[in-house]
């Protein structure tokens, strides 16, 4: 029996503006198990509500009707200090690498804060070290980037910065909302890479939000896939590639390139070429 | 040691160059220079003539400036009906006037800071409230009700002037104030600083309030403007100080006298052309920093 992590029960959201009323969910439930460590796949094209399912596990909204369990006790009834332990267990990285910067302050000052509000260091020399173990899991050197400013780094190093962040709390879980689908292919590997090495070596379970079902599949052990607000597939990663019930489901899974060995790019390799 | 400055400072020499910072604006600098120019007047025109010939029966009376037939040169400016020394009233007269102006700014733009902060970042109710009462405020002919309550107050002191006036200078700040925070309040350092543990007041004051500052310094400038646009108004309708020789009250004074008819350009001018320079320079230092914080405003240089 795994232990859970995160539980979500029947999670519904609506909103009404003008007397009309939109639901972003209908009745969601899922688990996220924490051992063994977990990469849960949420799935599903814009509007499906995979974004405010992150926005009220993140407790940035909240719910209409149902409820969010952390280690089995409800996020909505947290106590003030309660609250800052899930904060820092449970953080977050988001799509857009640009907006998540403060442009009036240096990098260094997003690590300082996490240290100076959850207390993680005794002195200087040991912040000192958190950060750069912290950097260097993502592959970055401090000296690199502490004292820039935000616009002088490129988007794949500013996306690789927030994972370090998110790693510098030693978290049980990471809410990733989308968090390749603004930089390039080469960082998109490796930043889903560094998401396996947390779970492999860390054990740190993802939420991992995407619209895109083949990276969903490379890296998640479970997947949910939503479709307008309602969950309609879930199940271990493979089950549900392999053998989906839903016909949104079908549809989505038969529009994920397959690469055929095959097929061969018409192309010299470049070290002929010249 | 000395090898690795080095080389971080190399990459930054052979990039392109470097933008020039926002604030060397040529609007800005221009309009700053010139309410410093009042500044100093006010600092230190005291060291050099004496103020007390601002008070009536001082100086001899009507004497043109010096360079006209018939001026001295123990009043350079001239003087009035009443005998006060024109230079004197410009002294004394040109940071009385700019203090009032400064008074309403800071508590307009601290009324401001507090009232769009909570309407924008806390929301509900407390925005539905605080919104009423400004668009109300907006709509009110201050200077209406400002001549009426004036008229009841005895005794008005810069100080008293200034609230007065501030009364109704405070809902342009809170109504830009809460927009900006509006917008500001979704955006992604936002969030990741409540991610990051952070409260309320911390958000407000240290993620926020930074990136405010164009704004906050040009709804500080704009409410300074009109708040002496609105002291001076009241002023030449015989309404301000009576003890202290405010430009104003000067023109209320040259307008009793009939100053225009009686060819005393100096009376009436002198104060004008301070009072010109005064919002000029303050204009010109709030659509300076309207650039400073909007980049597509900028000029080509």
């Amino acid at each position: 029996m795994a232990d859970v992590l995160l539980e979500v029960e029947d999670a519904t959201k609506t909103y009404h503006s003008r007397g009309e009323t939109t639901a972003a969910l209908k009745g969601v439930s899922l688990v996220v198990d924490e051992s063994p460590a977990t990469i849960a796949c949420i799935a599903g094209e814009s509007g499906s509500g995979k974004t405010t399912l992150a926005n009220s596990i993140l407790g940035f909204t909240q719910l209409t009707s149902g409820t969010i369990s952390y280690r089995g006790t409800n996020i909505a009834t947290l106590t003030r200090s309660q609250q800052l332990e899930y904060r820092r267990d449970v953080q977050a990285v988001f799509q857009d690498p640009f907006g998540v910067y403060n442009p009036f302050y240096r990098i260094r000052r997003l690590f300082d804060v996490l240290i100076k509000r959850f207390r993680l260091a005794q002195s200087k020399a040991e912040a000192r070290e958190l950060i750069e173990e912290a950097l260097n899991v993502v592959g970055i050197r401090g000296e690199e980037v502490l004292d820039k400013n935000p616009h002088q780094l490129s988007g794949g190093q500013r996306q690789r910065i927030m994972m370090a962040r998110a790693y510098l709390l030693k978290p049980r879980l990471i809410v990733a909302d989308e968090p390749v689908s603004m930089v390039d292919a080469s960082l998109r590997a490796m930043i889903l890479d560094v998401m396996l090495r947390l779970r492999d070596e860390r054990g740190i379970s993802f939420l991992y939000i995407t619209h895109d079902l083949s990276t969903a599949y490379q890296i998640g052990d479970d997947i949910y896939i939503l479709y307008g607000g309602e969950l309609i597939e879930q199940g271990r990663a493979q089950e549900v590639i392999e053998n989906p019930q839903h016909e949104y489901a079908k549809l989505l899974i038969g529009s994920i390139p397959v690469p055929d060995p095959s097929i061969r790019w018409n192309r010299e390799p470049h070290s002929q070429a010249g | 040691m000395t090898l690795t400055v080095q080389q971080t400072v190399a990459p930054a020499e052979t990039t392109p160059r470097r933008p020039r910072s926002p604030w060397r604006n040529t609007k800005l600098m221009v309009g700053t220079l010139m309410v410093l120019v009042i500044v100093l007047i006010g600092v230190l025109g005291p060291l050099f003539w004496d103020t007390r010939l601002s008070a009536a029966a001082s100086s001899p009376l009507n004497l043109p400036p010096f360079w006209e037939a018939g001026g001295s040169s123990d009043h350079p400016l001239g003087t009035e009906n009443s005998g006060r020394d024109m230079l004197a009233l410009v002294i004394s007269g040109a940071p009385a006037t700019l203090r009032i102006g400064l008074i309403v700014g800071v508590i307009s733009i601290v009324i401001g800071i507090v009232l769009g902060f909570s309407a924008g970042y806390l929301g509900g109710r407390i925005d539905s409230v605080i919104r009423t009462l400004a668009d109300t405020a907006l709509t009110i002919p201050a200077l209406a009700i400002l001549i009426v309550i004036s008229s009841y107050v005895r005794e008005i002191g810069i100080a008293t002037m200034a609230f007065i006036v501030a009364l109704f200078a405070w809902a342009g700040p809170t109504r830009l104030i809460r927009a900006q925070v509006l917008s500001m309040r979704e955006l992604g350092y936002v969030r990741m600083a409540r991610l990051s543990g952070a409260s309320t007041v911390d958000i407000m004051f240290k993620e926020m309030m930074p990136n405010l500052l164009p704004y906050l310094a040009a709804a500080f400038v704009g409410a300074t403007s009109g708040g002496i646009l609105a002291a001076v108004g009241l002023e030449s309708l015989g309404l301000g100080p009576q003890r202290i020789p405010t430009l104003g009250m000067t023109i209320y004074n040259a307008l009793q006298s009939s100053a225009i008819l009686r060819g005393m350009w100096w009376w009436w001018g002198l104060p004008t052309v301070i009072l010109v320079v005064i919002f000029v320079g303050l204009f010109l230092i709030s659509t300076g920093l309207d650039e400073v914080a909007n980049p597509r405003l900028r000029g080509r240089r």
